[in-house]
């Protein structure tokens, strides 16, 4: 097989390499930025050709008896008919057809193996038929790695319906466990070359196209996961302009961001609400705004006030002295029992705040906290700080996940220099957005949530950052493998 | 930006009632060993939560010598002496002003509201005052007054009569508060507790289906202040703030 490696200053140059060598029957197999310019892996399609012929030509020695007579004209006609029928799905560019080739490499090489798999239940029907001994280890060698390949979605090929190989019934038994490393490490190899072959894909669609390249920037320097900005822009149609992707992506993002813009304000609405959340994301002084903008349209005879707040020093005392300025009392519940006292004491209230004591995701004393809070009618509103990490994010909003519509509120906005992170993980983790807070003012630092205002905030150019990546730093971020859940977005 | 009269909260300050004082009740029955400690240890638990509380005691009555509420009502008595320090209640003779305002109550609707002209500085206002001088000065309130039965024989019988008085005559709903002696409980069978046969009287002639919070007199001092505490955070949430007579329940 004839693959060279080009190395070159530029793309072009070394793609006009590759195109001098292999001439108009070049086929790119990879492309990569190194520190001595760009390398290009190339070969010719006379290669291709003389591989799949050597396949087939070392199949059919291998398997001389198994063919029937009829199978190869059908085989080379279905195989070619799916070629035509694959072709035509296609609208291919050259990228495209790039990877379509080597989606057929990968397949026929999965093929060969569901091949030999498939025939192994043959060999072991004619165990009892003589067998030579002077081939064994081969005969043990090849059912030890091609009877485990399952490659389910791939179609076996006729060419490879064969018959059996009566040598290997001798080594069946010690087959399946000798080949299970193997199998998990082919397994392993195949995740990982399916997953490079896509994210060298993208990373040549982004490249060949400039407008999202930089938005695919543009939404990472705002503090957007890559997982999401590559959702995203892989939805976008490629016809729009420059400033129509941007309005795009900007539109998509403020859809998916899902606020209580059509409802009644949190405070307006009235119910239970428990406000959980980490520690000093400004659960105490949420509570007690939300307290004063109910209290200031209905009356502080409308509010309900309790903390569970047993641990924090002065947690109590603090939730008091705001409920004193309110002229409403501030509970104590140490338990679940109390809780439900409280409520049924307090259950002519408009509205009941239900301050938390602030727990770090991985506490142990999480999980009793959101027990007692697992009573009917009371909504968690979850106190993200709008300026956390997007990984820390992530982590808390998994961790305080309940059933049901989650809701939100993002704390500290004026803080925060990115809010792309946390707008993020709002919207893979599909929370409902009820409010922000922008400063310590209780009650006035309340906004309602508007998703076009938050989005227009993330997407605000940044100053120059230290943690910004620059355009060549992107192909890092798709090198790796990543099982994050994009969500669902609604493009 | 460190100016001392600001702070994040300086938006609440345009509550006006904020620093209005809370009215609470406690009705008076007859059984004083029972009510007399209760309400003290209450008052204590008020000023430890910030509140400075005066107690308008309607069983003491005004003289000159020991001027009271009517001297208050009259301007006749300085305000300085209130509230001097945090955490400090004070108690009132307050029988003859108490009656002043009932007179008061006749003629308008909202007879408590001259407390707040002589009661500023407080933070909440108990009056402790028979049932039927509590059903004229507060009928139709929200507020639930303080309703104790103590572990004497005569105990629910006077109870009844007050509850009876207040639910019928001014619609006003008790905060029960039973006083418990645990070494009684094991010896005395629940259904001969007098709180039990105040609820089954309630039950059977007034319809009323009454609970109690139950308080143990002998338990260890920090578990009494627990349920003192209970109970006064459920008070304050009824209390009625001065200034602003409620004349619907919320419920």
């Amino acid at each position: 097989m004839n693959i060279q490696r080009f190395i070159a200053p530029t793309s072009r140059e070394a793609l006009a390499k590759a195109r001098l060598a292999f001439g108009d029957g070049t086929l790119i197999l990879s492309n990569r930025t190194t520190p001595t310019g760009v390398e290009v892996l190339a070969t010719g399609e006379d290669t291709l050709n003389a591989l799949d012929q050597s396949d087939l030509v070392s199949r059919s020695k291998n398997q001389p008896q198994r063919q029937s007579p009829r199978q190869p004209a059908a085989a080379t006609a279905e195989s070619r008919s799916q070629v035509e029928e694959d072709a035509t799905q296609l609208s291919m560019s050259t990228l495209s057809f790039q990877d379509y080739v080597r989606e057929r490499m990968l397949r026929r090489r999965h093929e060969a193996m569901t091949g030999a798999a498939a025939s192994t239940p043959q060999v072991e029907a004619q165990a009892s038929a003589p067998m030579p001994r002077a081939q064994p280890t081969a005969a043990r060698k090849a059912p030890t790695v091609f009877e485990s390949a399952p490659a389910p979605q791939f179609r076996p090929a006729p060419v490879r319906t064969a018959t059996p190989r009566p040598q290997a019934t001798p080594l069946q038994a010690q087959a399946p466990a000798m080949s299970q490393g193997i199998v998990d490490e082919l397994h392993a190899m195949k995740a990982l070359i399916e997953d490079r072959f896509n994210t060298l894909t993208w990373l040549g669609q982004a490249r060949q196209n400039p407008i999202q390249s930089n938005l695919m920037l543009k939404l990472i320097r705002a503090g957007y996961s890559p997982t999401l900005a590559r959702t995203i822009l892989e939805r976008m149609p490629e016809e729009l302009s420059a400033g129509e992707s941007v309005r795009w992506v900007m539109d998509i993002l403020e859809r998916n961001l899902k606020t209580d813009a059509g409802t009644q304000p949190i405070h307006e609405e009235g119910g239970i609400f428990a406000l959980i959340g980490a520690t000093g994301v400004g659960k105490t002084t949420t509570a007690a705004k939300l307290a004063g903008l109910c209290a200031r349209t209905h009356g502080p005879a409308s509010v309900g006030l309790i903390t569970l707040d047993t641990y924090r020093v002065g947690a109590h005392e603090q939730l008091r002295s705001y409920g004193r300025m309110l002229g409403v009392v501030a509970h104590l519940a140490h338990d679940r029992a109390a809780l439900q006292d409280l409520l049924g004491l307090l259950a002519n209230k408009k509205m009941i705040l239900v301050d938390t004591t602030g727990l770090a995701p991985s506490d142990p004393r999480k999980r009793d906290m959101l027990e007692v809070l697992d009573l009917p009618k009371v909504n968690r509103l979850l106190v993200l700080n709008a300026g956390g990490h997007g990984d820390t994010l992530d982590d808390v909003v998994s961790s305080f996940k309940s059933n049901g519509v989650q809701q939100a509120i993002l704390s500290k906005i004026d803080e925060a220099a990115k809010v792309g992170p946390a707008l993020d993980a709002i919207i893979r983790h599909q929370l409902l957005l009820r409010g922000v807070t922008m400063g310590q003012k209780v009650p006035e630092d309340w906004e309602p949530a508007d998703a076009a205002k938050l989005v227009r905030l993330s997407m605000r150019a940044p100053v120059k950052s230290a943690f910004d990546p620059k355009v060549a730093d992107l192909g890092f971020f798709f090198t790796q493998p990543s099982a994050t859940h994009a969500g669902h977005l609604h493009a | 930006m460190l100016e001392a009269c600001v702070n994040q909260a300086a938006g609440l300050q345009g509550f006006v009632l904020q620093t209005a004082p809370r009215v609470m009740a406690m009705a008076s029955h007859g059984q004083q060993q029972g009510e007399l400690p209760l309400l003290w240890r209450l008052c204590a638990t008020l000023s430890d939560l910030g509140y400075p509380v005066m107690v308008l005691d309607a069983n003491a009555v005004e003289s000159p010598e020991n001027p009271g509420l009517l001297q208050r009502l009259a301007g006749e008595s300085g305000q300085g002496d209130e509230a001097d320090e945090p955490g400090a209640w004070s108690v009132l003779p307050s029988a003859l002003g108490l009656q002043q305002l009932v007179r008061h109550a006749q003629r308008h609707a909202r007879p408590l509201d001259p407390l707040g002209n002589v009661l500023p500085n407080y933070g909440v206002v108990v009056i402790y005052a028979r049932a039927d001088v509590l059903t004229q000065l507060l009928p139709g309130s929200s507020i639930e007054p303080l309703l104790t039965v103590s572990p004497v024989k005569m105990s629910s019988v006077t109870a009844y009569q007050a509850l009876k008085q207040m639910l019928l005559e001014a619609g006003l709903r008790p905060t029960v508060a039973n006083i418990a002696l645990g070494s009684n409980a094991g010896r005395t069978p629940a259904t001969q507790l007098p709180v039990h046969h105040l609820q089954a009287c309630a039950q059977s002639f007034l319809g009323y289906r009454l609970d109690a919070l139950t308080i143990e007199a002998r338990q260890p001092d920090d578990q009494i202040t627990d349920d003192i505490h209970r109970l006064a955070m459920r008070l304050l949430e009824n209390a009625m703030p001065l200034g602003r007579l409620a004349t619907a329940r919320n419920h």
